[in-house]
């Protein structure tokens, strides 16, 4: 027995295929794949109690040792100590900077960056000097 | 087709036993058809055209429609013809479209392969493959919708019964490679975008996945441009 398809049951299937293939490209943009922003802003954080968990959660999968996914090799956020890593201070403002701008992480243009609360956590941070 | 026994057909008295044959099975033989069995006469022709059986009947359920191919291949029109070569010409193009899809698919799978392993699987982590990676994947897909739209796009100028050949082999082989195709570009997305977010959690877990998909992909497509090149 023959089986054939009329050309609009064809085009309907096509629009149904296509439908579904562009409702999984928006519901995958839509999706959120950071990870949630925190809770609680510290007034006075320091570096070892607030701001190194922070960091683990949003960076340190490419800026830690050894550098990972093109990051560049001199500059590291798991150690805060001028005496392991030259510079590490004078560098805290740059790297609050390109977060707070959403420049860092690279998906924080797409709405997965360490989040309000994260940023306002690092600004206190700088504010105080950024402690250790 | 139809095959029409007109009177004058009728009044050259053929022999018995080559009319027989053309007399549908169930037809009760009738006593106009013995007497034209049995009559020369040319006299007796009129009146025979009035009494014989009804010879016009079909061969075939139904007759040719109008836009169809006739199967000596031929178009019935030339509209048909056009479509016909239209489609033709979409086909070739789909053909060495596919052929550089698979190839470029190929090298997206090393590649990535490779990414996997420099991230993953014990290399520096340096990431030296993601945008070769990137790139690859991304003209890969590209010129894979390019490729299917040739085809799905294509007029189908007479309808093809559905059947077990190498056709069919090939759009149950293009149906797993699209699904495979979208599947990687969610799932390479995700991935990406979960890296990008510096976000290491299932990280490898969904790689991996990728990894196996993008294979599988290939493999539908080797199935798929195997069957029409070899």
């Amino acid at each position: 027995m023959s089986m054939h398809l009329t050309s609009s049951k064809l085009n309907r299937r096509k629009a149904l295929r296509l439908g579904v293939l562009v409702c999984a490209m928006v519901g995958a943009f839509a999706c959120s794949f950071g990870k949630p922003d925190i809770a609680t802003v510290p007034d006075h954080p320091s570096y070892a109690t607030d701001v190194e968990p922070l960091l683990a959660d949003h960076c340190l999968l490419c800026h830690g040792y050894p550098a990972k996914r093109g990051a560049p090799g001199n500059f590291r956020l798991d150690v805060y100590d001028d005496n392991v890593v030259p510079g590490a201070h004078s560098e805290a403002s740059r790297f609050v900077r390109s977060v707070v701008d959403d420049k860092m992480p690279p998906a924080a243009a797409w709405g997965d960056g360490v989040g309000s609360n994260g940023k306002k956590l690092l600004q206190n941070w700088l504010a105080d000097g950024a402690p250790p | 087709m139809t095959l029409v026994a007109s009177g004058t057909a009728v009044a050259q008295v053929p022999q018995p036993s080559e009319s027989k044959p053309e007399l549908p099975a169930e037809a009760p033989p009738t006593a106009a058809e013995g007497s034209l069995q049995t009559s020369t006469a040319p006299t007796e022709t009129s009146h025979l055209d009035a009494q014989a059986p009804k010879l016009d009947f079909n061969f075939f359920d139904e007759p040719a429609k109008p836009g169809l191919l006739t199967p000596s291949g031929g178009a019935t029109d030339s509209g048909t013809a056009a479509l016909a070569h239209t489609r033709r010409h979409r086909l070739e193009v789909h053909q060495v479209l596919g052929l550089t899809t698979w190839g470029l698919m190929l090298a997206s799978c090393v590649v990535g392969q490779l990414n996997y392993n420099n991230l993953y699987g014990g290399g520096s982590g340096s990431g030296a493959y993601l945008m070769p990676h990137r790139i690859l994947t991304y003209s890969s897909a590209i010129l894979f919708g390019v490729t299917a739209g040739y085809a799905l796009f294509a007029p189908k100028p007479y309808a093809k019964p559905l059947k077990f050949d190498t056709g069919l082999i090939h759009r149950i082989a293009a149906i797993g490679a699209s699904a495979g195709m979208v599947a990687q570009m969610v799932l390479g997305f995700m991935t990406a975008r979960t890296a990008d977010a510096g976000n290491g959690d299932n990280l490898q877990k969904n790689a991996q996945l990728h990894g196996i998909i993008g294979w599988t992909t290939l493999g539908f497509m080797t199935v798929a441009g195997s069957v029409w090149v070899f």
